[in-house]
C-alpha cells in the first residue's frame, strides 16, 4: 500500500516536471493574451 | 499578458514568499499591498480609479442604512455599478448601434456616435463590478452582515490572483478566510504549485498550439462543411484550455496564499444536456447569473423561458460589446428553453440509460460547439459557415 502511494507520488511529480519542461520549452513572451482577460 | 508576463513571475516570487514569512498580523496588509502593486503595474493609475472608487462606494453602501428618495444606498450604488460597466464597456457599441438604427430609419444622429471609441476599459471591470453587485445584493436583499473592516473589503475587491478574470468570488466564503491567514502546509503549497503548472501547460502547450492550427484554417477563402465542423471543435477546446488554464493558475496562486476561491469548470464537455453544461462551464459566472438575474426575474416560477432568454442574452453580452456575443447568449437561451420544454413533453429523450446519455451528450456537444462559432466570429461569417453546413458543401 505504501509503495503504491510512493509510486503515485513519484508519477505525479514526474508528470508535473515534464509539463513544466514543455512549458519552458514553448515559453513565448508574445503568447496570445488569455481570452477572458479581454472581457 | 498578466500571468504570462515575466514581470508577473518576478512579482509572485516576492509576493508569495513574503506572505509566508511575514508575521500573521501583517499578512492582510501585505496582500493588499501586493494586489495594489499588481493592479498598478497592469492597469496604471487610470485603471485603478474605477476599482478603488467603486469599491469604496460599495463598501460604504454596504454599511449604510440610509435611503434617498425611496432608494437605499445599496440600490443607488448597484445602479452606479451598472452605469459604470455600461459606460466603460458598452457605450461605444450602444452609440454605434443606435446610429445604425437611425440610419436605417432615416433619422439623423450626431456623427461622433459612429466614430467615438469609448474610454479605455479598466482591467477586470466585468469581474469586479459583478463581485460588488453580489456583495450589495447579499447584504441588502439577503440580510448578510456587511464587511466592516476596510482592509478586508479592499483585499476582497483587489485580490490579485482573481482580479483580472475571476473566478468571481463570493464574499461570505472569501472574507472569513482573511481572519485566519496562515502559511499553507507543504501539501497545500505543492498541490497549488502543481495546479499552476497544469494551468500553464493548458495555456501554453494546448490552447496556444491550437491557435496555431486554427489561424491557417480561418484564413481559408472558402468554408467547407468539414472545415467548419473542425473549426467549431477546435475553438471549443481552445477556449476551454485557455480559460481553464487561467482558472487553474488563479486557484493555484490563491492556494499558495492558503486561500480558496471558487472553481470554474467541472468537465463541461462531458455534459449530457445544456442545463448540465451551464452547471459545469464558467461556474462562478453561471451561478452569478442564476442568483442575481434569473431568480430575481422570476426564475422557474413565472415566464421561465423568457427569464432564461433574458439571463442568457445578458450572459452573452457580459463577454463583450458585440452582436455576436448577444447572439451566442440568445442561442444558448433558446437551447435551454427548448430543452426545458422538451423535458416536460418528452421526458424519454432525457432517459438515464447509456443510450439516452450518449444521445444527450452528442446533441449537447454539437449544440455547444456550433455556439463557439457564434462566439468567435462576426455574424456575417457565421452565416457563411452555417450555409456551408446546411448544403454540406
Amino acid at each position: 500500500m505504501r509503495s503504491r502511494s510512493a509510486l503515485r507520488t513519484t508519477a505525479t511529480v514526474v508528470v508535473h516536471l515534464l509539463m513544466l519542461a514543455a512549458v519552458l520549452l514553448l515559453w513565448n513572451s508574445d503568447a496570445p493574451q488569455f481570452i477572458y482577460v479581454a472581457f | 499578458m498578466l500571468f504570462l508576463a515575466n514581470w508577473f513571475w518576478g512579482f509572485a516570487a516576492v509576493a508569495v514568499p513574503v506572505f509566508w514569512l511575514c508575521p500573521a498580523r501583517l499578512r492582510l496588509a501585505w496582500l493588499l499591498i501586493a494586489s495594489l502593486v499588481f493592479q498598478w503595474h497592469f492597469a496604471g493609475a487610470a485603471g485603478m480609479a474605477p476599482v478603488l472608487g467603486l469599491g469604496a462606494l460599495t463598501w460604504a453602501a454596504g454599511l449604510s442604512g440610509q435611503r434617498w428618495r425611496g432608494w437605499s444606498a445599496a440600490g443607488v450604488v448597484i445602479a452606479l455599478l451598472v452605469a459604470a460597466l455600461a459606460y466603460y464597456k458598452y457605450s461605444a457599441f450602444l452609440l454605434a448601434s443606435l446610429a445604425s438604427v437611425g440610419a436605417a430609419i432615416a433619422v439623423d444622429t450626431p456623427g461622433w456616435w459612429t466614430t467615438w471609441h469609448g474610454p479605455a476599459v479598466p482591467l477586470g471591470i466585468s469581474f469586479f463590478t459583478f463581485e460588488y453587485v453580489h456583495y450589495l445584493y447579499e447584504v441588502r436583499v439577503h440580510g448578510r452582515a456587511p464587511v466592516r473592516g476596510p482592509l478586508h473589503f479592499a483585499v476582497f475587491a483587489l485580490f490579485f490572483p482573481t482580479l483580472a478574470a475571476g473566478p468571481i468570488k463570493r464574499f461570505p466564503e472569501f472574507v472569513p478566510q482573511l481572519d485566519r491567514l496562515a502559511r499553507p502546509d507543504w501539501a497545500t503549497a505543492w498541490r497549488s504549485i502543481g495546479r499552476i503548472i497544469r494551468g500553464l501547460f493548458k495555456k501554453i502547450c494546448i490552447a496556444d498550439l491550437l491557435v496555431e492550427v486554427i489561424q491557417p484554417l480561418e484564413a481559408t477563402p472558402h468554408y467547407t462543411a468539414p472545415l467548419v465542423l473542425l473549426l467549431a471543435v477546435l475553438q471549443g477546446w481552445r477556449i476551454y484550455y485557455d480559460f481553464s488554464g487561467y482558472t487553474d493558475m488563479a486557484i493555484g496562486l490563491a492556494g499558495t496564499l492558503n486561500l480558496t476561491v471558487p472553481e470554474n469548470f467541472n468537465r463541461p464537455y462531458g455534459s449530457t444536456s445544456l442545463q448540465e453544461f451551464w452547471r459545469r462551464w464558467h461556474m462562478s459566472l453561471s451561478t452569478w447569473i442564476r442568483d442575481y438575474v434569473y431568480i430575481p426575474l422570476g426564475g422557474n416560477r413565472t415566464r421561465r423561458s423568457l427569464n432564461l432568454l433574458a439571463a442568457m442574452v445578458l450572459c452573452g453580452l457580459w463577454h463583450g460589446a458585440a452582436w455576436n456575443f448577444a447572439a451566442w447568449g440568445l442561442f444558448h437561451g433558446l437551447g435551454l428553453a427548448a430543452e426545458s420544454g422538451l423535458r416536460r413533453v418528452a421526458p424519454a429523450l432525457f432517459a438515464e440509460s447509456l443510450a439516452g446519455r450518449l444521445f444527450g451528450w452528442a446533441v449537447c456537444y454539437a449544440y455547444v460547439s456550433f455556439g463557439w462559432l457564434i462566439f468567435f466570429y462576426p455574424l456575417e461569417t457565421v452565416g457563411r459557415m452555417t450555409r456551408a453546413l446546411l448544403v454540406w458543401s
